[in-house]
């Protein structure tokens, strides 16, 4: 088995990329990006602690419902699911059994909620990333994902055709991020320098992204 | 003082209700009418504490004067603006809110009067059904205790002031003292004013009075808990009246914007520096550039710094837009690290999640304040203060003054050098007046006057001659670029600031590195090196090769003898320092490589060489491209041979070890 390198991963959140890329690697390499908890994570009331989660739901969603016809020949029975992480109740697949966003709130203090965002601003990385990739050179891609996110930014500024904006979001992650209402400081950048073959990277960045599904990947 | 006139009411915004009174003034009349630097102390007053600060008496006597006056009597002119202000006692800021107030119906309730305690009084007739008539509506007040202060149209006023001699200064009354041949053109004319007074600027009000007023005045809100302070409401019409006028300049712009965080924190700044020199302070820093060269320190001044380039830094750190094309607040949120406030204030109308320093709300503004006060001002205040060459140059004024201080206290100074003195370490627009009644040739005088002025600020400007750099854009720029990529890279104990001791080791080392370089350090235009990335002069886009320099000077300098005080209190991976440095000299490397190629070029026989491979490229003969290969390599060679001197001085020099 080949080692794991997930140690190697550096991490670049805003602070560290303000003013300019350079402490990222010109190298090639893996990257990956991820959501930034700490910065939903001053919470002074319950109340604050439900709008950030909708806010997140807002960022993360996939805005799509997904279905299946159970019976095609006796009557159309169809089930839509819409995939947001946010719901206000969650059936459990064994028992059947109700549980709502309520019910569990009520169960924990202020102080308590407040930790689940202390806990997930710690481990931004243990959550799903949102988007993955190769790149021959990690800082030209961070920079390539900076320029394209506030291109899509400005032309939202300059009041342009909302289709024509979202056709070029389309394009990049950077793009997509801008598109979602993502500030630029949510995002963190984590990459690892990795010996790539420049000819393949297209296709393989490609694939990697169908296998995993990011939520920011190109659809 | 009494004046009648038509009444009437409108909003700043919804919560910043401003009266005001239409009327006329008998010409001689406008004496009661002020510019603000009679009413304030404008040398002593606080950076913050200003509405307008300056005039430009230029253009009021080539441009209004003469519009004023060419024979057809007073032209059209706009009411000048005036505000009801009250001056502190020393003059050194305008009142916060306006006195107590009391209220009540007079002439058995034909007239409402609300007096603002002895200093002014309003009256309105009464028609009967809790209302008030706009016409006529009176204002009562103490010119002892009350000012009417020009908001909008001083420089119109001071024209009229001038030409009806009505002035009271003695260099005032000699700059404008041709004009008065035109006084009997404005007899017998009257010029429109509008006074404004703030209903919701009140210190104290008691509860029957509110009650009598909410009656009159429905749609105002008299209560303090709702009032502002007179300088934020003056501040907003200020701009606000100013937006299709002559646009002000940059420096004047700066010093009035409520509405940006960057001009908000520049003044922060100002006044900062001038409490730690209250004497000295206006002879140091200058804020009043009436050109757009406000970015610029005039050769052979004294000056540490400009309210530009301030502004420029602040910007930088605030509201960077660099390479993206858009301020979206990012560089503000992460600077004063905002989204990790605890209850930092947000709300729909302005969530602190898109907060930029040009889109915030009051209690954002003040919290923004507070976090710039706490994480950023050391900052500016320890750089401007003690490094090296601005501390010389100030102590060197500190001295000046002094000895100003020992020749008053003697009486051995004469009036012209009292003057003069007066001139260095007080208001600003004297020396702006002196200068311009230097430029007519018979004042010989004050020619004079200038001259000794110029001779003075020389020679304390002399105490620093060898670091001329460290007083442009560039470098004052170029230190913070260093400073915020030093945070970034993690040097410090915080993520997105750095901490007041953390910063002294910095200046600590740079200050060694200065001193003990007294001739020919690398910030020195006349060193080799610094000709090869500088090309010799300040351009503010070379600021990345000054964060450059000040990088590689941090991380390597007596880094073996201990004596680097930033690399000794402050844990740095090998890694990251040598990271620093090696990146840090490329970029210098990458530019003396560029200046060479340069210098090459333009030597007179390799001139020639390029002539003729030009000559022979037109007459289409091949030889061209063997020549300029030949040329080329030439070149590369020159560049590397030279480049690997430069370095080896260079790495001396900083005392980088391979």
């Amino acid at each position: 088995m080949l080692p794991l390198k997930i140690d190697e991963f550096q991490l670049y959140p805003i602070e560290k990329t303000l003013s300019s890329s350079s402490a990222i690697p010109g190298k090639s390499g893996m990257y990956a990006w991820y959501l930034n908890f700490s910065k939903f994570s001053t919470i002074s009331s319950k109340d604050d602690f439900e709008k950030n989660i909708i806010k997140l739901d807002e960022l993360l969603t996939k805005d799509t419902l997904t279905g299946s016809v159970k019976s095609f020949f006796k009557r159309f029975n169809v089930d839509l699911n819409e995939e947001r992480i946010w719901l206000d109740q969650f059936t459990t697949t064994t028992t059947g059994k109700v549980i709502t966003v309520g019910e569990k709130l009520n169960t924990l203090t202020l102080s308590q909620c407040q930790d689940i965002f202390n806990y997930l601003s710690q481990f931004s990385m243990l959550v799903s990333p949102l988007y993955v990739g190769i790149a021959k050179s990690l800082q030209t891609r961070f920079d390539g994902h900076k320029r394209a996110f506030y291109e899509i930014k400005k032309m939202q500024a300059d009041g342009e055709d909302p289709d024509v904006i979202y056709e070029e979001a389309e394009k990049s992650f950077g793009g997509r991020a801008a598109i979602r209402g993502f500030n630029w400081e949510h995002l963190i950048f984590a990459c690892a320098e990795m010996p790539v073959d420049r000819h393949t990277i297209q296709s393989q960045e490609f694939l990697i992204n169908r296998l995993y599904s990011p939520i920011l990947g190109r659809k | 003082m009494q004046i009648a006139g038509d009444f009437g009411t409108f909003f700043t915004d919804p919560t910043s209700p401003v009266f005001f009174l239409n009327t006329s003034f008998e010409i001689d009349s406008i004496k009661y009418l002020k510019p603000v630097r009679e009413v304030l102390d404008v040398a002593e007053v606080d950076f913050d504490e200003l509405v307008q600060r300056d005039l430009d008496d230029f253009r009021i006597r080539q441009d209004i004067v003469p519009y004023l006056v060419d024979n057809m009597g007073y032209k059209f002119f706009p009411p000048i603006v005036v505000a009801l202000t009250q001056p502190a006692a020393n003059r050194q800021s305008i009142k916060q809110y306006y006195p107590p107030i009391k209220a009540k119906l007079i002439e058995n309730g034909r007239k409402l009067e609300v007096e603002f305690d002895n200093a002014f009084s309003l009256t309105w007739y009464t028609n009967g059904s809790d209302q008030v008539h706009s016409l006529p509506a009176a204002l009562r007040w103490n010119p002892d205790k009350t000012h009417l202060m020009a908001v909008d149209g001083q420089h119109r006023l001071v024209a009229l002031q001038a030409v009806r001699g009505l002035l009271v200064a003695d260099n005032l009354k000699l700059f404008y003292h041709n004009v008065l041949q035109y006084k009997d053109e404005l007899d017998n004319i009257k010029v429109p004013v509008t006074i404004l007074i703030f209903p919701n600027c009140i210190q104290n009000i008691a509860a029957e009075d509110l009650a009598l007023l909410q009656r009159y005045f429905v749609k105002i809100d008299w209560a303090t808990t709702s009032r502002m302070p007179v300088k934020q409401v003056l501040r907003d019409i200020f701009v606000d009246v100013n937006k299709s006028a002559r646009q002000p300049s940059k420096a004047r712009t700066i010093l009035l914007n409520e509405k940006d965080l960057s001009a908000i924190f520049s003044r922060r700044i100002f006044s900062s520096i001038k409490d730690e020199n209250p004497t000295i302070y206006s002879a140091l820093l200058e804020y009043n550039s009436t050109t757009n060269k406000d970015t610029q320190i005039e050769k052979g001044r004294a000056i540490i710094t400009t309210i530009g380039i301030v502004y420029n830094i602040c910007q930088f750190l605030f509201a960077d837009e660099k390479g993206v094309g858009i301020d979206d607040g990012t560089t503000l949120r992460t600077r004063l690290d905002i989204l990790n406030y605890p209850e930092f204030p947000s709300s729909e109308e302005f969530p602190k999640e898109t907060m930029k320093s040009t889109e915030f709300s009051l209690e954002q503004r003040k919290i923004a304040q507070k976090i710039f006060a706490e994480k950023w001002l050391h900052v500016f205040k320890s750089f401007l203060i003690d490094l090296l060459p601005f501390k010389i140059l100030t102590d060197a004024m500190k001295a000046e003054y002094d000895k100003y201080q020992l020749l008053l206290k003697d009486l051995t100074i004469s009036a012209d050098d009292n003057e003069i003195y007066k001139i260095l370490f007080g208001n600003v627009e004297d020396r702006f007046i002196l200068e311009n009644n230097a430029k007519i040739r018979t004042n010989t005088q004050v020619i004079i006057k200038l001259r000794k002025l110029k001779e003075l600020e020389s020679r304390i400007r002399g105490s620093v001659s060898n670091h001329e750099v460290f007083y442009t854009l560039m470098f004052q720029r170029g230190f913070f670029e260093a400073v915020t990529k030093l945070i970034e890279d993690g040097l410090f104990e915080n993520s997105y600031y750095v901490k007041h001791e953390e910063l002294g080791y910095i200046i600590a080392t740079l200050n060694l590195y200065i001193s003990n370089h007294p001739k020919g350090s690398l910030f020195e235009y006349s060193n080799p090196i610094n000709n090869l990335i500088f090309g010799g002069k300040a351009s503010p886009e070379n600021s990345n090769l000054i964060a450059a320099l000040i990088t590689v000077i941090l991380v390597n300098y007596k880094r073996s003898s201990l004596q680097n005080l930033l690399l000794k209190n402050i844990e740095v991976a090998e890694g990251v320092r040598a990271r620093l440095s090696v990146t840090n000299l490329i970029i210098l490397k990458e530019k003396m490589k560029r200046s060479l190629a340069a210098e090459y070029k333009s030597l007179t026989a390799n001139k020639i060489r390029l002539s003729e491979i030009q000559l022979k490229k037109e007459q289409d003969d091949n030889d061209w491209k063997a020549m300029q290969l030949q040329f080329e390599a030439d070149m590369e060679y020159y560049v590397a041979e030279h480049l690997t001197q430069e370095e080896i001085k260079l790495k001396k020099d900083v005392e980088i070890e391979d």
